[in-house]
């Protein structure tokens, strides 16, 4: 599914991501850790194609095709999703004309038809309401002055619909309460089937007890510097990651 | 207020000059000089009276040398929303000057849609005549090429407990310029005035140009006035969030221009008037960006 060869990316000549390889098999789900700057967010932005993360070496991969020479709206339509750890607040433009206008621009990319207004409303009330989502606020500003949590549900209303491939989740943890989180993972692991891989970035163990993950990868200073099965997470809650520093070697 | 003397546009002497403070990015001699001889000119002057509520959809267009003047007077409770589209073709000079006599407790709301053109100016004077009077500007501008608009007005709050409120925003491409001109003069005595202006604009590429000058002059003790401008370029993390969810840069470009634009248009009264001023937004801004309509 997702395949990235020693990809090395900076930020105005400064490398943050040094020589990372990592591999994700369709179906499964992999969780990338690490200290504050190791890099975890800068992976998920290069891999979608944000504006001035420069790839300077190394290969990236989605279902075969290098993803590296696309526009970041054809990684979107080939079936890379990218929920922000920060959901954007877009005043003006209301969430269920921003995630209509979305379907359809992927749909065109892909030379399929747009969905029609009946069908999207149909699809969006059914999902609003298993994520108690209230349908008078999808008539409001794309999260504006929704809370944390909102924003986040949101943002699984938006895979649920788009139906992605390859979803990457940065911290989606940050800024919920525990009943968000549950209501949030329970909306991830719904999205979970043999044809679809996600790759879920956190600094905690707790997201990872509601969305189990098959492996760990723990990320320091641009690398991935260990790989191991669900148990790793559990030794990073007790030890940190002080023994996968340099300093500790 | 009077109505002054129309511009002679084929009297070199009557053109303003780039000394006047009020013209001082707006060359109208140079743009008529540069017509040559063989144009088309034309002058229109207008007394409108509202007495009741009225809505109205206004559009200036054409070619060639024009000016319009227009005198609106709202009798004391009346009520007027109009929109005015102007949008002229790209080669033609404009000049249009709106006074505007508010009595007590009238209420006046103009939404401007304007394409600029060679040279097109719209200058709006507003005086409150008596207390609680209400006056709304607001405006979107959309040029490109070589066009330019200018929008100069002057607000005068005379009476006490008067409100204005004005919103303008722009979004300029090419090698276009906008001019926004504003005053707020609120008087002695005119207390509990509300007066607020703010103006905002986007330009979408290096080449694109905008002058701005807000002013407030408070001469009265008890009143609340803002004014405010910003000029930006479109937000590029709103921007990669729309790309990155599946839209191309023209698409997102446009949802963005959209929801900057539109709430200009949260004022006018008659619904299907404001149905068609989105529509008119949203066919400019998709010109701007080359999108199939």
């Amino acid at each position: 599914m997702l395949n990235i060869d020693n990809l090395h990316v900076s930020i105005q000549d400064k490398p943050l991501l040094k020589g990372l390889s990592l591999y994700i098999p369709k179906g499964e789900v992999h969780a990338l850790m690490g200290p504050n700057g190791a890099g975890k967010s800068t992976l998920g932005y290069a891999l979608a194609g944000r504006p001035h993360y420069e790839v300077t070496s190394g290969q990236a991969s989605l279902k075969g095709q290098d993803l590296l020479t696309l526009a970041a709206h054809e990684r979107a339509a080939l079936g890379l999703y990218l929920s922000f750890q920060y959901p954007l607040e877009i005043p003006g433009v209301p969430a269920l004309t921003f995630i209509r206008t979305a379907m359809n621009a992927q749909r065109r990319s892909r030379s399929e038809s747009e969905i029609s207004a009946t069908e999207f409303l149909k699809s969006v009330k059914v999902l609003s309401k298993s994520l108690k989502l209230d349908m008078d606020m999808l008539k409001r500003p794309l999260n504006v002055g929704f809370s944390g949590g909102e924003k986040k549900r949101l943002e699984v209303l938006q895979m649920a619909l788009l139906q992605p491939d390859f979803l990457i989740l940065d911290e989606t943890d940050s800024g919920l309460d525990v009943d968000a989180l549950k209501t949030v993972s329970e909306g991830v692991n719904a999205l979970r089937s043999p044809d679809r891989s996600l790759l879920v970035i956190t600094h905690y163990q707790r997201l990872l007890d509601y969305i189990r993950p098959d492996r760990v990868h723990i990320l320091v200073d641009g690398k991935i510097v260990h790989s191991a099965g669900p148990e790793l997470a559990l030794e990073v809650e007790a030890d940190g990651y002080a023994s996968f520093t340099p300093e500790a070697a | 207020m009077s109505m002054v003397s129309p511009i002679d546009f084929q009297n070199p002497d009557t053109y303003p000059g780039q000394h006047d403070e009020e013209w001082k990015y707006t060359n109208l001699g140079h743009a008529l000089i540069s017509l040559g001889d063989d144009y088309k000119f034309a002058t229109h002057q207008d007394i409108t009276q509202i007495q009741d509520t009225q809505v109205q959809w206004r559009e200036y267009g054409g070619g060639g040398a024009s000016q319009s003047q227009e005198t609106i007077e709202l009798a004391e409770g009346a009520h007027l929303s109009r929109v005015l589209v102007f949008d002229p073709k790209h080669d033609s000079i404009s000049l249009n000057q709106i006074w505007v006599s508010l009595k007590p407790k009238s209420h006046l709301q103009l939404v401007i849609l304007a394409t600029g053109s060679q040279l097109s100016r719209l200058e709006i004077v507003v005086d409150h005549q008596g207390e609680g009077g209400v006056c709304e500007i607001n405006c979107a501008y959309i040029l490109n090429n070589k066009s330019h608009f200018d929008l100069t007005t002057r607000v005068n709050h005379k009476f006490g407990h008067g409100i204005t409120k004005q919103a303008i925003k722009g979004l300029v491409k090419d090698q276009a310029l906008g001019v926004f001109q504003g005053r707020l003069i609120v008087s002695k005595g005119a207390d509990g005035t509300d007066a607020r202006m703010h103006h905002q604009a986007l330009l979408l590429n290096d080449g694109a140009k905008v002058r701005a000058k807000p002013e407030l002059e408070i001469y009265a003790d008890d009143v609340a006035c803002a004014h405010g401008n910003t000029v930006g370029t479109l937000d590029e993390m709103a921007l990669f969030f729309c790309q990155a969810r599946g839209m191309n840069e023209a698409v997102a470009k446009n949802l963005l221009m959209q929801a900057f634009l539109v709430p200009i248009c949260d004022s006018i009264l008659d619904e299907g008037h404001k149905d068609k001023a989105i529509q008119w937004l949203n066919d400019k801004t998709a010109t701007l960006l080359g999108l199939e309509r």
